[in-house]
């Protein structure tokens, strides 16, 4: 919506010495030159150093260590621990059933190397001499216990990384990992951004069965239905006697009895409705462009093997090298795009704002009174109510819920874009829960006509 | 804002300047129950009688002078404004009330037409309000200023009280709807020539020339005389066509969401090419701001539509682009005779377009 304002707003430290939010609205300060307005800007800076002299580090206990395999281009992590590998790594076969090793990718290991969670070294022959090692002695003791059950992990911890291996610091990690693809660093920007914000990250994967055969078995339980009847028929046949075209005007000089009956003599150009695109799948264009990202919003119960619908799927472009996306370049990513026909849910409107403290907001508080206004009307007209706010909302956020963020990326600076499969003419699919809420359910009307 | 707008329902209930023939002759056709014979009897009873009498019809004169549509006749004028909110009146912001402000500067009003108010004065008189408003705020902040530096005296004390109660009480007031009348306005000079000759209407309303052809070819609401020749749907296409090279991209993304029942109107105060009215600019602020883009275009600036998305989306409306795919084949179109078979060939296809904020989408 339009409070860009608040994004763009400077960070206030006192934020992080208090535990009540401040409200918005009111300038801290604005120097007038009296004691009153110094002593707010200097608690300000003081809130600041004191934010910024808290001590920052890493118990030993919890410390991570990753090899940078040059030749894999991966990162190896021995030894996961901490809350990060909730989407972040591929697990890998460790010698022990206690000690879960996993694989990152180049964007999660400087990601991780650069919020300062890992410790990253060079691998190299006497690392590898040391896993064989450990390999081996877990197969003997696994000979001599029969099950392995108890033995003590610790060989894993005698390894001597600092003596050992090459410390890499975070510029050479940078070089090492993104050297090879040009398009990493764009990425990985738009990964540690969301990842930053609490986002559950993991790489695009094709999840849902194809929309097309979705799209086809829809196809077939519509035509079943038979969906003009024949009453309809006969009144569109008599209108057609009416409507004899003379002198290039669209409209016949008839009687009219209602400007929805006008409207619909009016409708002329063809327009696209729900997952039409769906109908031509041709060729891959061109330049296809392919998701990038899955992304979830913050969520405990979130599992990187299963996860569920991505809340928002990203596609990364970059000024430099493409324009904006053509119309069959869009359609063809929301056809790709991870999305089930059937769960027709319009999705991704904006979250309200929650205010957790300091009571109700204004909108909250208005928000209540017209639900309280609403709960008095007569169901019918609350049924008409709920039928023009599903409208609305199918108007602004489309009516499949087919939609994927572009992140693009202009030198380093990144701004987000959502698009969406729109459908002004609400004709076709994904119209049903509307012909429900209608004030006549059996008759079909024409949702797109406004007046 | 409920009773407001059940008002402007009353005063523009139609959606085009075509007259219902329910409403042409007061005939109310009744619902017809399935199951009620008599019901049925009854609306077909009244459809006859309506058959019978003649299709009402009302005209309106639109005239083609230095490539611009102009409405000349005041009646016709208002037809068109308030059935559908074509055109701009081309004295006013919007619409075609210059006779009405002038003769309400000038005092010629009697007591009947008092009241009737144009846009263009209350806004005015809101922004006087707004500024007294902000006057009054600069008073109580200066002396608060000086509350901080103890500086105040009782005098002044009492002052900033009373400040801070006016304050409060200005905040309170609601805007009016109502200008109140301006007639203490001295007269200028160029006046008197209005007030010896009459008040003769010097405004005309102009008509795009995507709502002309609207009019003319989808509604055949209006008559469109060329030096007082008339011209026929096909003649005003081609010469539409040859006025603006993009004549045919905007018709048709025009009727296309005239024929939805939107109020489509130009959007060019936004950067874009429409901007989308439920009903009409009375009734509420435009919804969807328009950016037409042809499929076949191969290159679009990023930029380009950002900007349009970032002011469009400042004002609270949404941006959706409109690709329209064309004909395959080239068409001459000024060898077209079926202009209805040409427009079929064309499709719009929406894609809303939204800015997103990921610090703001998280919850």
């Amino acid at each position: 919506m339009s409070d860009d304002e608040e994004v763009d707003a400077i960070q206030d430290w006192k934020i992080l010495t208090q535990d009540v939010v401040p409200k918005r609205g009111d300038k801290d300060f604005a120097p007038d030159g009296t004691l009153v307005q110094s002593q707010l800007l200097e608690d300000s800076r003081n809130a600041m150093y004191a934010a910024l002299a808290v001590r920052r580090g890493h118990t030993i206990k919890q410390e991570l260590v990753a090899i940078w395999y040059p030749e894999r281009k991966e990162a190896y992590v021995p030894h996961l621990r901490g809350p990060y590998f909730k989407d972040i790594g591929r697990p890998s076969s460790s010698p022990s059933n206690k000690i879960q090793a996993a694989w990152l990718n180049p964007i999660e290991t400087v990601y991780l190397c650069e919020r300062g969670s890992v410790r990253i070294f060079l691998h190299n022959d006497s690392y590898e001499r040391y896993k064989t090692r450990i390999l081996q002695n877990y197969i003997q003791k696994e000979k001599s216990q029969g099950q392995g059950n108890n033995f003590d992990d610790d060989d894993d911890e005698q390894f001597d990384f600092e003596s050992n291996l090459v410390s890499l610091s975070l510029a050479h990690l940078y070089a090492l990992a993104f050297s090879h693809d040009s398009t990493l660093v764009g990425k990985y920007q738009v990964y540690s951004y969301l990842k930053r914000l609490g986002y559950l990250v993991l790489d695009f994967k094709d999840s849902t069965t194809r929309q097309l055969d979705e799209y086809h078995k829809l196809v077939e339980n519509k035509a079943n239905e038979s969906s003009i009847s024949i009453f309809q028929a006969l009144k569109s046949y008599t209108l057609s006697l009416f409507s004899s075209k003379v002198s290039n005007i669209l409209l016949a000089k008839r009687h009219y009895f209602t400007y929805k009956s006008i409207f619909r003599s009016l409708r002329l150009i063809p327009s696209y409705s729900t997952y039409d695109s769906l109908k031509k799948l041709k060729e891959p264009t061109e330049n296809k462009l392919t998701p990038c990202f899955d992304v979830w919003k913050p969520t405990p119960q979130f599992s990187k093997k299963n996860p569920t619908q991505p809340d928002f799927q990203i596609v990364i472009a970059n000024t430099n090298q493409s324009s904006f996306p053509s119309l069959s370049q869009i359609q063809e990513l929301f056809n790709s795009s991870n999305h089930m026909l059937n769960s027709n849910t319009t999705k991704n409107t904006p979250a309200t704002i929650k205010n957790s403290s300091s009571g109700p907001s204004k909108r909250e508080i208005r928000a209540q009174r017209a639900k309280e206004r609403y709960s008095k009307l007569d169901p019918k007209i609350q049924r008409s109510i709920d039928y023009n706010k599903l409208k609305d909302k199918k108007f602004k956020f489309g009516n499949s819920g087919r939609c994927f963020i572009v992140a693009l990326i202009d030198n380093g600076v990144v701004n987000f874009v959502n698009l969406s499969e729109g459908d002004f003419s609400l004709a076709g699919f994904g119209t049903d829960d509307l012909q429900e809420l209608s004030s006549n359910p059996n008759e079909r009307i024409d949702h797109g006509i406004v007046w | 804002m409920g009773k407001r707008s059940k008002n402007f329902k009353e005063l523009y209930p139609n959606p085009v300047p075509i007259t219902l023939s329910t409403d042409a002759y007061g005939i109310n056709l009744p619902d017809i129950i399935p199951h009620n014979p008599i019901s049925w009897l009854i609306f077909g009873l009244r459809y006859l009688q309506i058959q019978a009498k003649s299709i009402p019809s009302n005209v309106v004169r639109v005239d083609f002078e230095d490539d611009v549509f102009k409405v000349l006749d005041p009646t016709d004028m208002n037809r068109l404004w308030s059935h559908g909110f074509f055109g701009k009146g081309s004295l006013s912001r919007s619409d075609p009330n210059w006779a009405d402000r002038t003769s309400a500067r000038l005092g010629l009003d009697d007591d009947t037409q008092q009241g009737r108010n144009a846009s263009e004065e209350i806004t005015k008189q809101r922004r006087e309000e707004r500024k007294r408003f902000k006057l009054e705020r600069a008073k109580v902040q200066n002396l608060e200023l000086k509350q901080r530096q103890g500086a105040l005296n009782e005098d002044e004390e009492v002052e900033l009280n009373d400040l801070r109660e006016t304050l409060n009480n200005l905040k309170k007031i609601v805007p009016a709807r109502k200008a109140i009348s301006t007639t203490s306005n001295s007269l200028r000079e160029e006046d008197e020539v209005l007030l010896i000759e009459g008040l003769d209407n010097l405004e005309y309303l102009q008509l795009q020339a995507v709502e002309s052809f609207y009019l003319k070819f989808a509604l055949g609401a209006i008559d469109i005389f060329e030096q007082n020749e008339s011209l026929s749907s096909l003649e005003l296409f081609k010469k539409c066509n040859s006025i603006d090279s993009k004549f045919m991209l905007n018709y048709v993304v025009y009727h296309h969401f005239r024929s939805l029942g939107w109020c489509a109107r130009s959007g060019i105060k936004f950067g874009c090419d429409m901007l989308l009215y439920k009903r009409g600019p009375p009734f509420s602020h435009a919804e969807f701001g328009i950016l037409i883009i042809p499929t076949k275009q191969e290159f679009i600036n990023w930029i380009d539509v950002s900007s349009v998305a970032r002011v469009v989306g400042g004002v609270k409306k949404n941006l959706v682009l409109c690709y329209v795919d064309e004909p395959i084949e080239d068409i001459e179109l000024s060898e077209v005779s079926d202009i209805a078979s040409l427009l079929k060939l064309y499709k719009v296809t929406e894609i809303l377009y939204r800015r997103w904020t990921p610090s703001k989408s998280r919850d």
